[in-house]
């Protein structure tokens, strides 16, 4: 997993709690990484569990919730790093349209080795975009919360109903405008 | 120090590691990224260096080079194209190709849909107009380009100029199909159109027509006026014949020096092509101007008719051929067909030849010996040589009937240096024998003296057999000599020079120039047999003889009167100061032995 992943969750964990809190879940989780993160690296995204399940016990916070509000995090950081991308269009269903055949294509240029998500759509319906995600990582809440992050970037009123097909690793995300 | 600050040091510490560590994380990655940049980037201005060399060389390349969108839209052209298409640069690009004067129609078409449908090379001529009109011939090759997925995204044309091969080619074509000189079909095309014509009437049951026309003594013209003046000539005569046979089914050709082959298909009857041979014959005949000189020559025809007289090529011509032989024998200037008489007489010809080839390899010709009798007071003889043929089955053939037939088969060179070297071992025999030496006469043909290896010939020759030239007397005939009088003076000069002694034959039957005859560097005059045959009875005859004798003591020659049959022709002779006598009077022509024999034993007080 891509560094500024990583360091983005760090971030996130120091901004929202404390610097005394990511150096204990980082201490407690005794990571491979040493927890030395930078955004050129590449690290194993266990690690990115393990320090969201410690974050959990420390918080009593379900580790869905945190890693989906970290995927609003990420969001939001994405939006200010890579304009250009959200830029390209104006709303939410657009956006979501281009991340497989253009976003995630630019990333996989600049990162040879980055291991991304899949997603199709079925735009079917005008009202409702379908998302479908899949991956082996199983961080469809990364997912809903990078999502929510960019309806509110485009400051827009859709609801997304998760439907998981195959628990978190192949999840349906019906968008709804409302 | 408290605990809580103690326990806040640690965490700063553990921070401040965490993050010296992520710096140096990043800078070994950013030093390896830069690292991988730096390569990457020696790559890049590689590709670029040898893309400006294959740019360069694309663009310079001898080779035409076009590349199109697979719509036809030029994309690119290399600069031989601009150099042969005269356009520019700028006016082509985003052109079509049609549209540069280059002819894509229906074939090629065809061949770029291929090209696109199938990735296929395609291969083709085409030709193309530059705008000053001058047009040129290409060779294209047209080939995808494909892209990363294996789809087509460009057509590639490798064109190369062929227009002067093509220019080559076509005059390659003429050359070997037409005689340069007139421009008719040559002997090789009249050959396959003939072959065409004979399987067309076959089919049709129509007739084919032959015509082999050849210019009476044209030889004669050629050597008095020069090749230039002959060439004209020959391309006079074919203007003519074009003027005659204007029928799309009549061909021409000229198939050697003076022989024309005219063929007339699609006729019913014969009636056409009579009626074609004498309007030859007329406008032929008609009196030619070249360079301000007037000159007459006249054609003989012989005709031969599919299917009658022969149903292959080589058959109709050949037969044809001995028609036009026949009617130079009889009087030129006329037509004849070929006949069932002159079959024969061609199979004859054939039959003669062969079995003279025959005889020439297992030497079965056979020289006989006529003696001279000598009437000085050395009391010599001379012989003539003579040629005799018994054929074993076909008993004796007269030199009369088999000469013709070696000229005319071109086998007379050969019949000719078996007589020189047959003769001269003879002498050099008799010579081993006998202390005063024969003197031996051979005849020359017209052959011999025009080829040019006589001279050399006839000097190894000498060598060969160890033989005294001036014991050997060359003889030609009046006829010869005047043949091509300046060729001959020539030629006889240098047998001459080599030291043999030269005689006119057959004296007086001809048009001998005397002021040629004095220019001839001979010793000899032999008269004609007929003016001694006529001795006794004609007077005209008597005074002829006594006359050239005179003469030819006058130009210091010595006189031979062959024919001597009688005592009185040789008393007469004798009186009259003839140096040497010849004839059945003293002996027939014998085999060596017998002439040998006949000299051994002659009785000089006889005569």
């Amino acid at each position: 997993m891509k560094g500024i992943v990583f360091t983005e969750f760090n971030e996130m964990v120091e901004t929202r709690f404390s610097p005394e809190m990511l150096d204990e879940i980082i201490t407690e989780c005794d990571l491979t990484s040493g927890g030395a993160y930078t955004a050129v690296g590449t690290y194993d995204h266990g690690e990115l569990i393990q320090m969201a399940q410690a974050l959990s016990d420390k918080t009593n916070t379900p580790v869905e919730q945190l890693v989906f509000a970290f995927g609003e995090h990420l969001a939001v950081r994405f939006s200010v790093l890579f304009t250009s991308f959200f830029d390209a269009t104006n709303n939410t269903f657009d956006f979501m349209k281009t991340l497989d055949n253009h976003i995630h294509v630019e990333v996989k240029k600049l990162y040879p080795d980055a291991d991304l998500p899949s997603f199709s759509f079925d735009d079917s319906d005008a009202s409702c975009l379908i998302m479908e995600y899949r991956s082996s990582r199983g961080l469809s809440d990364l997912a809903h919360g990078l999502m929510t992050g960019v309806i509110r970037h485009y400051q827009e009123n859709i609801t997304i109903n998760v439907e998981h097909v195959v628990g978190k690793e192949h999840v349906r995300f019906h968008l709804l405008a409302q | 120090m408290t605990e809580d600050d103690a326990k806040k040091i640690a965490f700063l510490e553990r921070r401040v590691e965490r993050e010296k560590s992520a710096r140096r994380a990043s800078e070994f990655i950013l030093e390896e990224k830069s690292h991988e940049l730096y390569h990457a980037n020696q790559k890049l201005l590689k590709a670029i260096r040898d893309l400006e060399i294959l740019t360069l060389a694309v663009e310079q390349s001898p080779i035409i080079v076009l590349i199109s969108d697979v719509a036809g839209v030029l994309e690119y052209v290399n600069q031989a194209f601009i150099d042969i298409s005269g356009l520019k640069k700028a006016d082509v690009i985003g052109q079509s190709i049609p549209s540069l004067g280059l002819n894509i129609k229906g074939e090629v078409k065809e061949g770029v849909r291929l090209v696109i449908n199938e990735k296929l090379t395609w291969k083709s001529q085409i030709t193309g107009i530059a705008p000053d009109g001058f047009e040129y011939q290409l060779s294209i090759s047209i080939s995808p380009v494909l892209d990363n997925d294996n789809k087509v995204a460009h057509l590639l044309y490798n064109c190369q100029d062929i227009t002067k091969q093509k220019q080559n080619e076509q005059k390659i074509y003429e050359l070997a199909h037409h005689d340069s000189l007139t421009g008719l079909a040559n002997r090789y095309s009249i050959d396959a159109i003939l072959e065409q014509a004979i399987s067309t009437a076959q089919r049709n049951k129509t007739q084919v027509s032959v015509l082999f026309v050849d210019m009476d003594r044209f030889k004669r013209i050629n050597d008095d006026h020069g090749h230039k003046f002959g060439d004209a000539l020959l391309q006079q005569v074919a203007h003519r014949l074009q003027g005659i046979c204007r029928r799309k089914s009549d061909y021409l050709a000229r198939i050697g020096g003076d022989e024309f082959l005219v063929v007339l298909t699609d006729t019913k009857d014969s009636t056409f092509s009579s009626l074609t041979a004498e309007s030859i014959i007329e406008v032929l005949s008609l009196p030619y101007l070249i360079e301000g000189q007037e000159l007459k020559s006249t054609p003989s025809i012989g005709i031969s008719l599919y299917p009658n007289d022969g149903t292959t090529t080589s058959e109709l011509i050949s037969n044809a051929d001995a028609a036009m032989y026949h009617v130079k024998q009889n009087g030129r200037r006329r037509y004849s067909y070929f006949t069932k008489e002159l079959n024969q007489i061609v199979d004859e010809k054939n039959k003669i030849e062969q079995e003279l080839r025959i005889a020439l390899a297992q030497d079965n010709l056979q020289l006989f010996y006529q003696p001279q009798v000598y009437l000085s007071q050395e009391r010599v003889f001379g012989v003539e040589a003579l040629l005799r043929w018994n054929h074993p089955t076909m008993g004796f053939i007269s030199p009369d009937k088999f000469i013709p037939i070696a000229e005319e088969r071109g086998l007379i060179y050969e019949v000719g240096s078996w007589v020189i070297k047959t003769a001269f071992a003879q002498q050099k025999k008799w010579k081993s024998l006998v202390d005063v030496p024969v003197k031996l006469a051979i005849n020359l043909s017209a052959k011999q003296i025009e080829n040019k290896q006589f001279i050399s010939d006839i000097k190894g020759a000498l060598l060969i057999y160890d033989i005294d030239p001036s014991m050997i007397e060359l003889e030609i005939t009046e006829s010869i000599a005047m043949e091509n009088p300046d060729h001959s003076i020539k030629t006889l000069n240098k047998l001459r020079e080599l030291g043999f002694e030269l005689a006119i034959d057959d004296f007086g039957t001809g048009y001998s120039s005397l002021s040629y005859l004095k220019m001839l560097p001979i010793q000899t005059l032999k008269l004609d047999k007929s003016f001694i045959d006529n001795l006794e009875n004609d007077q005209d005859s008597l005074k002829i003889c006594k006359a050239s004798i005179s003469l030819t003591h006058d130009l210091g020659l010595r006189f031979v009167a062959e024919g001597v049959e009688t005592k009185w022709q040789a008393s007469f002779l004798q009186e009259n100061s003839c140096d040497v006598l010849q004839g059945y009077y003293f002996s027939r022509p014998v085999p060596a032995e017998q002439a040998f024999e006949y000299m051994q034993n002659f009785d000089w007080d006889s005569i």
